[in-house]
């Protein structure tokens, strides 16, 4: 039996180290743009697993010095570093497979069944193999040098105290990353609501990501108030109720293995073996808890890893379908079928809704900060309101037009099969994308007039123009970075697997702020030489036909482009 | 086109004048050819499929058969070669070959995000066909792949067999004179299977021209009056079924396996 568990582990291990290799080869390129464009996405993964060594060792070395001055003031600080490391490393744990989905994995999943290996050995070796995983890696030094710096200054007791807390640590979090990545495999195992899942999970990342900065101020000004107090009274109300709420926070920090691995090695530090004791009892109590709750989370999962539930089964009524204005039938078929993809995948979905969920932040920020310099002019908060919105607006698109292609996956095909000529193609997905963009860019409109109501209407038809004339200018950049830096994505995904390639992202972004800078300026020479905002909305309105003008130019030369690069759109479009 | 180059003319053929060769013929390609690096997937293939009959195109896995159906429907420009599809050459006018063909391909070319019934409403348009005839196909081919049920779940809910049937119906919509499906029969069900066949043979009674490929000889052998062979690229034989051997006391299989020489591999793995 331990041989047979050594041979899956072993096995099991190479699998994992296969895969994670895999990201760093990703096969020769068919041409050498497509070598290019591969070797362009390969540098993030490789960049990421060289900065992984500097943080192994700057974390090693904080746990061998928090260890080496356990117990005396100047430890404090680093036992408190530590615990905070090892509550983030639990937070990335729980919330990893999110970003990093584990969708794929279930095919795997189905594979490992298949071998003749026992379920429990198949939870055992998996559970070893996140031992292996890279960013586990970083943080194994520090179950090392705690306990060695311990060892170093002369005292063994926490020296093995922490050594075993360090092992039940680890096992906690070996658990809690078995339990969220089954968890999570089970919820996709139905497509629709492991998706609305992701969706739900994503805008509640947001929504807690606002909190602090909607809060900041309030607390500031708290905190002030109180300062001055103290500064009068030595002893107030207010520094009990501080002293409450501070014990609050450790008794709920102690109720958690991080808190508990802190809480050993100061007991240990301090002489008191029967508490070093029961805190790493505690740990590893919960470490068998949450692996019992992984193994019968696990086992549900490799008993129906492929379960799809059930198809919805609605009354069927005509699609609804309606040629653009200006637009071909072709043209137009593209266009609704590339705004259907955005609003139903997950990631399209979040296209959207991080517009709507960003506006009430942005509001309260833009309020707070009062009127704005921009250029030659001072902006009401209406209106910056309106150019951080729309600017977000038009970025917020970037993971579907940035890899128009290839996220299409086999539709792709479906197109090239079609009667659709290529500028019919991109025309049609840039029109897509405006549909797209039309709801969430209305919605920053009216938010930001009803909060400035009396700014100058010409600024706001300045702001729709420039708007507009972004558009038009990003519209055949993003075809053209679509084209050459294409990534078979999965949609489905939050994380990384929806991600267009990285120097799409990248220089999407900087080609928004060139097309952006136009429209900016001939906002401002209608403020500056003109002083009407009447002028600056009409110099910003003959901007954006100019820029329609020019990508309607653009597109041409873009078609040319994409006829060239179609073989590769298709091949990375179905993942080849 | 001079008759004398074209070496997939068979005696039949070559009794009529070009012109009328080409009137006659659905697809012909002449020394079609596609290199992927140094590998050449497909070798100086010369294709000669007559208007209105049933072909089968019948290779080993990786002889050159999807690389061959990609080249004809213009999802891979040859390396060489010419071709003519419907009299129309596809890298010229891809536009207007698109406009005649319906294609069922390997990958089922479907978009996840879509029901069956916008899938079919996205070909009716793109065809610009008028939505009450595409409205009224949809219903008529959905019935017919037993889909209807689920017209409006997204593909991506749908099983192969289910995408398979979709596929098909997509390639049926616009009213095609000739279809290219690779694969068709591959996961589907048997009623299903048994409904395609028949709507097949009624497509090419009606004038109607199929090229298809498939590894199950006995559906080629029962449906198709025309077979080509491709292996390694190269295509070996071709012509109407029965000049080929068929039904002299010769089955597909033992002429199949004749021409791509896998009748002469023996089993060896005696641990078995």
């Amino acid at each position: 039996m331990n041989a047979d568990l050594v041979r899956y582990f072993r096995a099991l291990t190479w699998l994992r180290w296969r895969m994670l290799m895999r990201t760093l080869t990703r096969g020769r390129g068919r041409d050498i743009v497509e070598r290019f464009s591969l070797a362009a996405q390969t540098l993030v993964p490789i960049v990421a697993i060289v900065l992984m060594v500097p943080a192994g060792l700057a974390i090693g070395a904080v746990g061998f010095l928090a260890g080496y001055w356990a117990g005396q003031p100047s430890g404090a600080t680093l036992a408190t570093i530590v615990q905070v490391i090892l509550m983030g490393a639990c937070g990335f744990t729980l919330f990893a497979p999110l970003v990093f989905p584990a969708g794929s994995e279930a095919a795997g999943q189905v594979r490992l069944l298949l071998l003749p290996i026992p379920r429990g050995v198949l939870y055992i070796v998996q559970t070893l193999g996140v031992l292996v995983d890279p960013w586990l890696g970083v943080l194994l030094p520090l179950f090392v040098t705690v306990p060695l710096g311990f060892a170093l200054s002369g005292r063994s007791l926490g020296a093995l105290v922490t050594l075993v807390a360090g092992i039940g640590m680890l096992a906690f979090i070996v658990g809690l990353a078995m339990v969220s990545a089954s968890l999570l495999q089970l919820l996709l195992r139905n497509r629709r609501r492991g998706e609305q899942a992701m969706v739900a999970a994503m805008l509640g990342f947001m929504l807690l990501s606002m909190l602090p900065s909607l809060l900041m101020p309030d607390l500031d000004d708290r905190r002030q108030r109180r300062r001055s107090e103290r500064t009068e009274r030595v002893q107030d109300d207010s520094s009990d109720g501080d002293r409450r709420v501070r014990h609050l926070v450790s008794l709920v920090g102690l109720a958690v293995p991080p808190g508990q691995f802190a809480a050993a090695a100061r007991a240990a530090a301090a002489g008191r073996p029967v508490a070093a004791a029961g805190w790493t009892t505690a740990i590893l109590a919960a470490a068998a808890a949450l692996h019992a709750i992984g193994w019968r989370v696990y086992r549900r999962l490799i008993e129906t890893p492929a379960s799809s539930g059930a198809r919805r089964i609605r009354d069927r009524g005509a699609p609804a379908r309606r040629r653009l204005p200006g637009l071909s039938d072709g043209a137009s078929a593209v266009a609704w079928a590339f705004a259907r993809l955005c609003f139903r995948t997950p990631r399209g979905k979040i296209v959207m809704f991080s517009v709507v969920l960003t506006l009430p932040l942005l509001s309260v920020l833009m309020m707070r900060a009062g009127e704005l310099p921009f250029l030659f002019a001072t902006l009401r908060p209406g209106l910056s309101l309106g150019i951080f919105g729309l600017g977000i607006t038009l970025l917020s698109l970037g993971p579907l037009s940035l890899n128009q292609f290839a996220s299409d996956g086999a539709g792709l095909t479906l197109q090239t099969l079609a009667p659709i000529s290529d500028r019919d193609l991109l025309v049609g997905k840039a029109a897509g994308g405006a549909l797209v963009l039309a709801g969430p860019a209305v919605v920053v409109l009216g938010i930001s007039i009803a909060l400035s109501p009396s700014a100058p209407f010409g600024l706001w038809l300045a702001l729709a123009f420039g708007a507009v004339g972004t558009y038009a200018v990003l519209a055949p950049i993003n075809s053209v970075l679509s084209a050459i830096f294409p990534r078979k994505v999965n949609l489905s995904s939050i994380g990384r697997d929806s991600n267009p390639h990285q120097a799409a992202n990248f220089l999407g972004f900087a080609a928004m702020l060139v097309a952006a800078a136009p429209a900016a300026l001939a906002a401002a020479a209608g403020l500056m030489f003109f002083k009407s905002e009447w002028v600056a909305a009409l110099l910003v309105a003959v901007w954006a036909a100019v820029a329609i003008g020019i990508s309607s130019v653009a597109l041409r030369l873009v078609e040319r482009l994409v006829a060239t690069r179609r073989e590769n759109l298709l091949f990375v479009a179905q993942g080849r | 086109m001079p008759k004398a180059e074209h070496p997939a003319f068979g005696i039949e053929h070559s009794a009529f004048g070009i012109d009328k060769i080409r009137r006659v013929l659905a697809v012909e390609t002449l020394g079609l050819t596609r290199r992927f690096g140094p590998f050449t997937a497909v070798d100086n293939v010369a294709l000669a499929v007559p208007a209105g009959s049933f072909y089968g195109f019948l290779g080993p896995n990786g002889a050159g058969k999807s690389t061959t159906i990609k080249c004809l429907t213009g999802l891979l420009r040859p390396s060489s070669g010419r071709m003519a599809i419907l009299g129309l050459d596809p890298v010229v006018d891809p536009v207007g070959v698109k406009r005649k063909v319906g294609v069922v391909p390997e990958d089922l070319a479907l978009f996840e995000r879509l029901s069956a019934a916008e899938t079919l409403d996205f070909i009716g348009q793109v065809h610009a066909l008028d939505p009450a005839v595409v409205r009224e196909r949809t219903d008529e081919l959905l019935a017919l792949v037993d889909l209807t049920e689920a017209a409006d779940s997204l593909v991506a809910d749908y099983s192969h067999g289910m995408r398979k049937k979709l596929s098909l119906a997509a390639a049926l919509l616009p009213g095609p004179r000739l279809l290219f499906l690779d694969e068709p029969f591959e996961g589907i069900d048997a009623i299903a299977s048994r409904q395609i066949k028949d709507l097949l043979n009624s497509f090419v009674k009606r004038g109607g021209t199929i090229f298809l490929t498939s590894h199950i000889l006995e559906i080629v052998e029962r449906l198709c009056d025309h077979i080509g062979v491709i292996a390694k690229g190269r295509l070996v034989a071709q012509g109407p079924i029965g000049e080929l051997g068929h039904g002299a006391g010769r089955t597909l299989e033992e002429i199949f396996l004749e021409l791509v020489g896998g009748g002469e591999m023996k089993p060896t793995l005696d641990w078995i």
